[in-house]
């Protein structure tokens, strides 16, 4: 068997299949992490990607459902140099092979990915198709993929993790959080847990008065996949928001308060995926490594307004990696500071419970929109 | 924060003599280190005892020390200079504690010099165990159970309180020396001893067995603003309970799941916060129980480390230059990433590849050494390489290794019979040696089972599975074995397979029964070729500007070609006994030579630990094993103008021929000159044409053969196998029986050549002679007088020049002979050659048309690098045009002294003898040879005592020699002890002496008297046969327990010298470029 990856500038990428068989559309974008392929591919911000993995030996440690970032995979295909046919780890629950099946996503090995990671560093990220056919003989018509790649305009709407990912009011929980559902992780969804806020979740298109009649202390904004119409969207609704409620957001919910700041947003030519990206905060100093997901950032020219303030920085980019506009307690990070650390809770996440307490507390006085009041 | 500049002087300790555990690691770092700094406008000052490093090059600091790293040497330094900081990490567990100690006996704040890059108390809490164990608990870090012995009486306490087996550890040792695993109590009181007399400061932790755990390591950095970065992550292959430098390691970690792995990134962070390092980095040593993620951290190095040079040639992040530069204030971000050339130092390299390093051992040097491998390190060097896929890169590191192995087996030299077969291999899974890899590929080639394999080994299954592939890829190439028309039928798909599974071609070979070049060819012609890909530290995803280069078969070839004038230099590959850092000095000096001259120079080497592989030292490096398909492919990439082979030892030196047959140009001496010199029938044609005489000797291809030449030129005689390294398998043998004996261990040393027998000069000064030569005319670097009487391997010996007891005809002739012999054999650059000088006959022992071991010696007693004179001399630059073509005379007197590993060997003899056993070396460097005598001993680590008795027990030969130093020992208010016979001779010869009984005559006996701490030196010489009773057990107690011993009567005559100078107690220190400016020209 074989399996074939077109880009939609006609290069041609030739493996094994493995996972599920067919044919998947989608962006094709690479990861540079090293480990954490079961969360990449189940984190929904990942919706419509073909993933490539640039570190070459993966599977090794096979799958844990514990340890997925969404109940399925959101990647549609996967593309690695080398799949491990052994799990070794106490934890692998089933192989990586196995849970692609299961998942329906294709995958791809034997390709030389880092010759595929530099076609699309200097190319940008494209559109692509993944096609396996059962013999070695048979060849692929590229001209017909190639149409079906120009045709293909994935809508990257929201997911839903579903009411039953909302975590409950208990003993210890007495803040909380509405989270507007972009595609949110698990990951969050645990910091929030470890915090002691309970979390309702709400679809992406729910209106600001019902988000306001659920009585909130705060509302997040999940990180998820990048639709430059659904930012849009999410941005509109929470602009009567801003200055209600403190507001914290992560990676796409950066873009949306962005957005809803009246900023603007812009596609890279590569995303920053990848668990090593560093960013400096512009106040103190600090540096961070990070781990990020996006392909599209917010232009640093289209918020010059006095009270929002870039507060992080890309380190080698100097791309927007967080912004705060302090007067109405809203914030929001273009990284994912989800701790993978057991049992802690990143500053990101721990800031926004101070917000929530001191709002709680003394409640917002500034009155809604004058974070874009003044310029600069 | 910008960098300090209330400081301005700056004291970087080096980590002294080669030795098990801390190699040439520290010279990479150190080079590194003194770079950082000049280019910041510091003074840089170095100490360092080891002349074989670039580290010591006179343009490196601004003011050397080759002095001993001892605390009173150190003290009269810091007295003299008067920096304002020290930076102790770079100069390996030395280096730190020389700092401890400096720090509490006063001298820093005495002379108000502050530590930097780790401070005393982080030192501290790093090294001393009690606070270590405090400091994790502090944090919630789990520790291994354990207990701080300073005493017998308190380890038996604790093996009450914890289960067995019980790993020792004493403190401030490094590469685990003095440390073991107790599985009784019998074993425990015995190894607690060991362990507390192991420690400086006479302490040893015993902990918790955490054995059969898996063992990993982050290499973290941290700021003084507490920025932190994971360099990377490396997992060991071997299990806890084997020294990761005895491991076979990859980078990254293999086997951990993303959610262990942040939970260990997390770990090690808060770890070094807590030790606080701050301005530089450390190695943090991680058990995690595969079982149930368990995790315990079982040590923190507060320093740059063999494991941290590794991490960084894996990852291409230069930890040694970052952490210098945090050292003096910077913060991460401000020190830019050189690889990349954009991006800054707060950064963690992703890789897009893996990475293995194994560890090469040299047991077969210590033949009653037990190659079992456990806490305590016995490895020499250590090979890196890279690969898309474990399975490439792990092959291609055996095939680096340079034990004839051509990859994971399947290339003629697997054993293929059993005593007991399963039980064989069983046995060598559970108790690991030096072989254990391939009795993996044994186990499972006899079909055991992956989980078999791993119950028994603890290795993880999924690197056994991965072993397990390269045996099925094995396997289906058997189906495709060559006929009688030798047509190779292999398939494309699969040829591709094997080779993108790191398959050399000479394993194919191997395997199907054809020949490595016939599968070159055919492969070729499949367009089946290696291709080039790059270290970046990004995994692509910047395009970088200074990366380096390793061959995959990945279908895109990522090689940047230049159209420059191009030369390659190949290096040495794996350290080991014979073949060490001097060789890499060389290449270093090779490389920059042809950059100074406007070539392209391009490295090839496979070892970790050098500067050859520093990123910046060639204008390219290919990171490759030293065989000949893997610079093939090299070459065929690059077309170079010519290659440089005479540098890195043996190992390129073996290529040199089959290069040329496939038509490479090799720079330099040509292969026929080399093949002339090493031939002994051509060379004794050669000698004779010349009029020089060569002790007598013949070749035997039989045990008979050699009895019969033997008995010709009359015993003893020097038997050894043609063409070996360092005297390997090298011996002298007094009669027939032992001769016998011999011939039938030797075969196996090298079948291909038969056996080389000569008549050994006993008593015989040797001299050593390095020289460069351009075809016209030769410059003598120096002459070199051996210290230990010929027969001795010269890499053992220690030595002086000038000579002390030569003649001035003899030196002149030695000149004369020396000409002669490099114009006879048209030497176009470097040539050693050793003579032996007996009644004023000078006899030719051998001439190697190459670098030296002592090429760095003497280019830092001379001021000349004659590596690189050696190099332009080869471009085509005569030595006139050089401006150097008289011999250097110096005022000072400049000794080399050899360095032993002998107390890593239980069991070993500790004699010298023809085949080389040294690690490494010193310099002691001074204006009179007693002085400079003295250094060196002080440097090796050898502590000559002042006072008390020294025990003499010497062969009947040695008797009358040893009466003068008896008597000068006693002028000098020693006393001796004596056995009966040394006794009566000495007493004859009016010598007091307190008799002794030999071991089997009652007691007490010598031992006892060892035992007791009454003796301080032994002088020991045996006669032929050595190796055997009483004096055999007197030297390995003597050798494990460090009391000076010298088993030659020269060496214990220049011992006497060096205790009347120590007694002294005037020495004085000067920096190398003091003794350099006195040179007159």
């Amino acid at each position: 068997m074989k399996a074939f990856l077109v880009l939609e500038d006609g290069t041609v990428f030739k493996g094994t299949p493995f996972g599920a068989l067919g044919e998947r559309l989608g962006t094709v974008v690479f990861n540079t992490g090293v480990v954490g392929y079961e969360k990449i591919l189940t984190d929904p911000a990942c919706k419509g990607n073909i993933i490539v993995m640039t570190y070459p030996l993966i599977g090794n440690y096979g799958v844990n459902h514990k340890d997925l970032e969404s109940e399925t995979c959101h990647g549609t295909a996967l593309v690695v140099r080398d799949l491990s046919r052994n799990s070794s780890n106490f934890r692998a629950e089933e192989g990586l092979n196995d849970f692609l099946k299961r998942c329906g996503v294709i995958g791809i090995a034997n390709v030389d990915t880092r010759a595929l990671t530099i076609h699309i560093r200097e190319n940008g990220e494209m559109r692509g198709i993944i096609v396996t056919v059962p013999n070695d003989t048979e060849t692929i018509d590229i001209d017909s993929l190639l149409s079906k790649i120009r045709s293909y305009n994935p809508v990257l709407s929201g997911e839903i993790e579903g009411e039953r990912f909302n975590i409950k009011k208990s003993g210890n929980s007495n803040l909380h959080v509405v989270a507007i559902d972009l595609g949110v992780q698990r990951s969050s969804l645990q910091q929030f847990e470890r915090l002691g806020c309970y979390v309702t979740l709400v679809p992406a298109g729910t209106k600001a008065r019902d988000i306001i009649d659920m009585e909130p202390d705060g509302i997040f904004i999940s990180s998820g996949p990048e639709d430059e119409t659904l930012i849009t969207k999410v941005a509109e609704e929470l602009k009567p928001l801003l200055g209600k409620k403190p507001i914290f957001g992560i990676g796409t919910g950066n873009l949306v308060l962005g957005c809803a700041l009246r900023g603007r947003i812009k596609r890279m030519k590569c995303g920053h995926r990848g668990a090593n990206y560093a960013v400096k905060n512009i106040e103190n100093g600090r540096l961070d490594i990070t781990l990020q997901n996006h392909g599209y950032v917010l232009d640093e020219n289209s918020l010059p307004y006095e009270n929002v303030q870039i507060t992080w920085g890309n380190l080698v980019d100097g791309t927007i990696e967080g912004i705060s506009a302090n007067n109405i307690r809203a914030f929001s990070l273009q990284y994912i500071p989800n701790t993978m650390e057991r049992g802690t809770v990143s500053k990101g996440f721990k800031e926004f419970k101070e917000e929530l307490l001191k709002s709680k507390a003394i409640g917002i006085t500034e009155r809604d929109g004058d974070a874009c009041a003044k310029e600069r | 924060m910008p960098k300090r500049d209330d400081l301005k002087k700056i004291l970087i300790i080096g980590s002294g003599p080669i030795v098990i555990g801390q190699a040439c690691e520290f010279d990479y770092s150190g080079s590194q280190a003194c770079k950082a700094l000049r280019e910041e406008g510091y003074e840089v000052i170095l100490v360092n005892s080891n002349p074989a490093t670039i580290m010591t090059d006179p343009e490196m600091a601004h003011r050397t020390y080759i002095e001993p790293l001892t605390p009173e040497f150190l003290t009269k330094i810091i007295a003299r200079e008067r920096p304002d900081a020290l930076l102790p990490t770079l100069g390996g567990q030395t280096g730190l504690n020389l700092a401890v100690f400096l720090s509490k006996d006063g001298v820093l704040d005495k002379y108000g010099v502050e530590i930097i890059g780790a401070n005393a108390e982080t030192i501290a809490r790093a090294e001393d165990r009690k606070l270590f164990k405090d400091a994790m608990q502090e944090i919630g870090v789990a520790v291994p159970q354990s207990g701080i012995a300073r005493s017998v009486e308190e380890a038996m306490e604790i093996g009450e309180r914890i289960d067995f087996p019980l790993i020792l550890r004493p403190a401030f040792t490094m590469g685990g020396s003095g440390g073991s695993i107790a599985y009784n109590i019998k074993e425990l009181k015995e190894f607690a001893v060991k362990g507390i007399e192991a420690s400086p400061i006479g302490e040893v932790l015993i902990e918790q067995s955490v054995m059969g755990w898996k063992e990993v390591e982050f290499e973290v950095l941290r700021d003084c603003e507490d920025n932190v970065v994971i360099v990377t992550s490396m997992e060991n292959i071997d299990p806890m309970g084997i020294h990761t430098g005895d491991s076979i390691v990859v980078a990254p970690a293999q086997t951990l799941s993303a959610s262990e792995y942040n939970h260990l990134v997390a770990l090690s962070k808060k770890i070094i916060r807590k030790i606080d390092v701050s301005g530089g980095g450390a190695n943090v040593q991680l058990g995690v129980n595969p079982d149930n993620g368990d995790v315990v951290v079982i040590e923190v190095n507060p320093r740059v480390s063999r494991s941290s040079a590794l991490a960084s040639k894996a990852t291409g992040f230069p930890i040694a230059y970052v952490a210098t530069k945090l050292a003096v204030g910077y913060r991460l971000d401000e020190v830019k990433n050189q690889i990349t050339g954009r991006t800054s130092s707060f950064f963690e390299p992703a890789l897009d590849y893996c990475v293995s390093k194994i560890p090469r051992f040299t047991f077969e040097k210590f033949r009653d050494a037990v190659p079992n491998l456990n806490t305590s390190m016995k490895s020499v060097g250590e090979t890196m390489s890279i690969g898309r896929t474990f399975k490439e890169s792990f092959q291609k590191g055996l095939r680096s290794l340079e034990i004839g192995r051509a990859g994971f087996g399947a290339d003629g030299k697997d054993l293929k019979e059993f005593k007991e077969e399963l039980k064989d291999i069983k046995q060598n899974l559970r108790i690991p040696t030096d072989k254990r890899i391939f009795y993996v590929k044994y186990a499972l080639e006899k079909g055991m089972t992956v989980d078999e394999i791993h119950e028994l080994s603890k290795i993880d299954s999924w690197f056994l599975d991965n072993m397990k592939e390269i045996i099925e890829i094995e396997k289906k190439l058997l189906g495709y074995r060559i006929g009688e028309d030798k047509t190779i039928t292999l398939p494309y798909e699969l040829l591709l397979e094997a080779k993108k599974a790191g398959f050399s071609d000479k394993q194919i070979a191997y395997i199907i029964g054809s020949h490595e070049l016939a599968i070159r060819e055919y492969r070729k012609s499949l367009g089946i070729k290696a291709n080039f890909k790059l270290v970046d530290t990004c995994a692509g995803e910047f395009n970088c500007e200074r990366p380096y280069y390793y061959s995959t078969y990945d279908a895109a070839d990522e090689n940047r070609i230049s159209d420059r004038k191009k030369i390659i230099i190949l290096g040495g590959g794996p350290n080991r006994i014979g073949q060490g850092i001097e060789f890499d000095y060389c290449c270093v000096h090779a490389s920059f030579a042809l950059r100074e001259e406007g070539y392209e120079s391009i490295m090839i080497n496979s070892n970790p630990e050098t500067v050859s592989t520093d990123y910046d030292t060639s204008d390219k490096l290919y990171f490759e094993p030293l065989t000949r398909e893997d610079v093939l492919n090299i070459i065929e990439a690059e077309e170079p103008d010519g290659i440089i082979v005479q540098f890195g030892g043996q190992t390129p030196l073996s290529l040199a021929v089959p290069l040329e047959e496939v038509g490479v140009k090799i720079l330099g001496t040509s292969p026929d000159s080399i093949d002339m010199a090493e031939n002994r029938e051509r060379f004794n044609d050669l000698l004779s044409e010349l009029n020089l005489i060569k002790p007598e000797n013949d070749t035997g291809t039989s045990p008979e053969e050699a009895k019969a030449i033997a008995r010709r030129i009359g015993y003893p005689v020097l038997v050894r196998p043609s063409y070996v390294l360092g005297g390997r398998a090298m011996q002298i043998v007094y009669d027939e029986k032992e001769l016998e004996f011999y011939m039938k261990t030797a075969v196996e040393a090298s079948s291909d050549h038969p056996v080389l027998v000569e008549k050994f000069l006993e008593d015989a000064i040797e001299v050593d002679v390095d020289a460069v030569a351009d075809g016209e005319s030769v410059l003598i670097g120096g002459i070199m007088e051996h210290i230990e009487e010929a027969g001795i391997h010269s890499g053992d010996s220690a030595c002086v020049m000038p000579p002390m007891s030569l003649t001035d005809e003899t030196i002149q002739r030695i000149r004369e002979n020396t000409n002669a012999l490099a114009k006879a054999l048209n030497v176009k650059g470097l040539m050693n050659i050793q003579y032996a000088v007996r009644n004023d006959v000078i006899y030719v022992l051998e001439v190697n048309p190459r670098a030296s071991r002592t090429i760095p010696f003497i280019s830092k007693a001379i001021r000349v690098p004659l590596a690189k004179i050696a190099t332009k001399v080869m471009l085509g630059k005569t030595l006139k045009e050089l401006g150097l073509t008289e011999e250097i005379h110096i005022e000072h007197v400049a000794v080399k002294e050899a360095v032993f590993p002998f107390n890593r060997f239980p069991g070993v003899d500790a004699i010298l003898g023809p085949e080389m056993k040294s690690t490494g070396e010193v310099m002691g460097i001074d204006t009179s040879f007693g002085r400079a005598f003295a250094k060196s001993q002080l440097a090796a680590g050898e502590k000559l005592p002042l006072k008390g008795a020294v025990f003499i027990s010497v062969k009947n030969h040695d008797k009358r020699s040893v009466i003068y130093i008896a008597k000068k020992l006693i002028d000098l208010g020693f006393s001796i002890v004596a056995t009966k016979g040394t006794a009566r001779v000495l007493r004859q010869n009016d010598v007091e002496v307190q008799e002794v009984f030999k071991l089997h005559e009652g007691r007490p006996h010598v031992i006892d008297l060892l035992k007791n701490g009454d003796i301080n030196l032994i002088i020991n010489t045996t006669s032929g046969r050595g190796a055997v009773g009483d004096d055999r057990q007197i030297r390995n107690y003597a050798v494990m327990h460090g009391i000076p011993l010298v088993t030659t009567i020269s060496g214990a005559s220049a011992t006497v010298n060096g205790i009347e100078n120590l007694l002294r107690r005037d020495f004085k220190v000067k920096t190398i470029q003091e003794y350099h400016s006195l040179i007159q020209v």
